[in-house]
């Protein structure tokens, strides 16, 4: 959870911000996750949600969500490579959230276009073409 | 392949394995001959690798405490602070749903011991605990025995819980025991049974103090690790492994039965 939170909002304080607030939800809510289906995808729904809140709280606001706080962490890499990842790593912060999101749960935390569907309330095809 | 070019959207469905046996095979054979949609699938695969190069580090640090304090154990009614946990790691606990129950195979451990009052067994509980604890590999905390030493084990294990134990053994299905350990639990500690076959492939045993409604011995999936449990008046039990097929579950039945048998004795 923490490392999709610091991938979407590349920010780490907010990120833990909100892998707390999930936490804290979860706990609450945990009658309501149902034996059987998937813990995983239910927690991702509930950070999907408590997101969608606080971007909307936000652009009520001002809109001051940094857009480059979170350093790309590559020192093992060679090289070239981290450049590459760097690039990629700033590529992703000119995405649209959406973009972002659906990008993240199916390239990074390995869900599939469905269970990616599931936690962002979208229709699989809209899921596959973001991608 | 009777297309000129492979889409987008199919290759990403190739690389992110969303595509059938037919499809995928189709596919990549139809990249074999067509560098051009290989580079491309080759640079969708990258760009996944630079995701967890970027990001994966993260995994490995300690939780923030603020994070760590919101997921400590305390005890509320009806909601189980492992289960909790288990929201931490982010485990999925598959549970029933493709699972089956096993009946009238086994002795029922619940015959005579229903207790109307209480309450029914915490399979979640004991599933996240048991198959948490199944990865906990650092031999130091592993009170280790030799053959024909588990009574010594036994003993250990007994001086830590407050009460006899008995320590169940797995050779006529060709696990030795390795050890045992004591781990903190809700309602005092829990022991905890490793053994391992010839090729290092693992088994444990979960033992946590429960008194609840007794259940018989129930198949359960929780992520990748398959488990059969079942309790009796002061206790739950599961058995864990990680199963490649079929007839590796029935071996797995058969070894929960005999732990089972041994342990009511």
């Amino acid at each position: 959870m923490r490392r999709y939170a610091i991938a979407l909002m590349r920010d780490r304080v907010a990120a833990d911000d909100l892998v707390h607030d999930v936490v804290v939800r979860a706990l609450d809510k945990l009658h309501l996750w149902r034996e059987g289906t998937n813990m995983r995808t239910w927690l991702f729904t509930i950070m999907h949600n408590l997101h969608a809140n606080e971007v909307r709280r936000r652009s009520r606001m001002l809109d001051t969500v940094p857009l480059d706080a979170a350093p790309p962490r590559a020192e093992l890499a060679g090289q070239e490579a981290a450049v590459e990842w760097s690039e990629l790593a700033s590529a992703l912060g000119t995405l649209s959230v959406v973009h972002r999101q659906v990008l993240l749960l199916v390239g990074l935390e390995g869900m599939t276009y469905a269970e990616a569907a599931g936690v962002l309330d979208m229709p699989v095809g809209t899921v596959m073409s973001r991608l | 392949m009777s297309e000129d070019r492979i889409s987008d959207s199919e290759l990403s469905a190739l690389v992110d394995g969303e595509l059938d046996a037919g499809r995928q095979a189709a596919n990549e054979s139809w990249l074999a001959d067509n560098s051009e949609d290989a580079q491309r699938v080759a640079r969708y695969r990258s760009q996944n690798a630079g995701l967890h190069a970027l990001y994966d580090d993260v995994l490995h640090e300690d939780l923030p405490p603020r994070i760590a304090s919101a997921l400590a154990p305390r005890r509320r009614a009806g909601v189980p602070a492992w289960a909790a946990m288990a929201a931490a790691v982010t485990l999925f606990v598959a549970g029933m749903a493709g699972g089956w129950i096993v009946r009238g195979e086994a002795p029922s451990p619940a015959a005579g011991q229903q207790v109307a009052s209480a309450p029914p067994i915490d399979t979640q509980e004991l599933m996240v605990r048991a198959s948490m604890v199944h990865f906990v590999n650092s031999s130091d905390e592993l009170r280790t025995t030799s053959t024909g030493r588990a009574a010594e084990l036994g003993d250990y294990l007994a001086d830590r819980m407050g009460k006899p134990v008995r320590v169940p053994r797995l050779d006529t299905f060709g696990y030795r025991l390795l050890g045992g350990r004591v781990l903190p639990d809700t309602d005092g500690p829990a022991a905890q049974f490793v053994f391992s076959d010839d090729q290092g492939r693992k088994v444990s045993l979960y033992v946590r103090s429960e008194q609840a409604n007794g259940v018989d011995i129930t198949y359960a999936l929780a992520d990748d690790l398959s488990m059969f449990y079942w309790n009796d008046a002061e206790h739950s039990y599961a058995l864990v492994t990680r199963l490649d097929d079929e007839a590796g579950r029935e071996a797995l039945l058969d070894a929960a039965k005999a732990v089972h048998r041994q342990l009511s004795e």
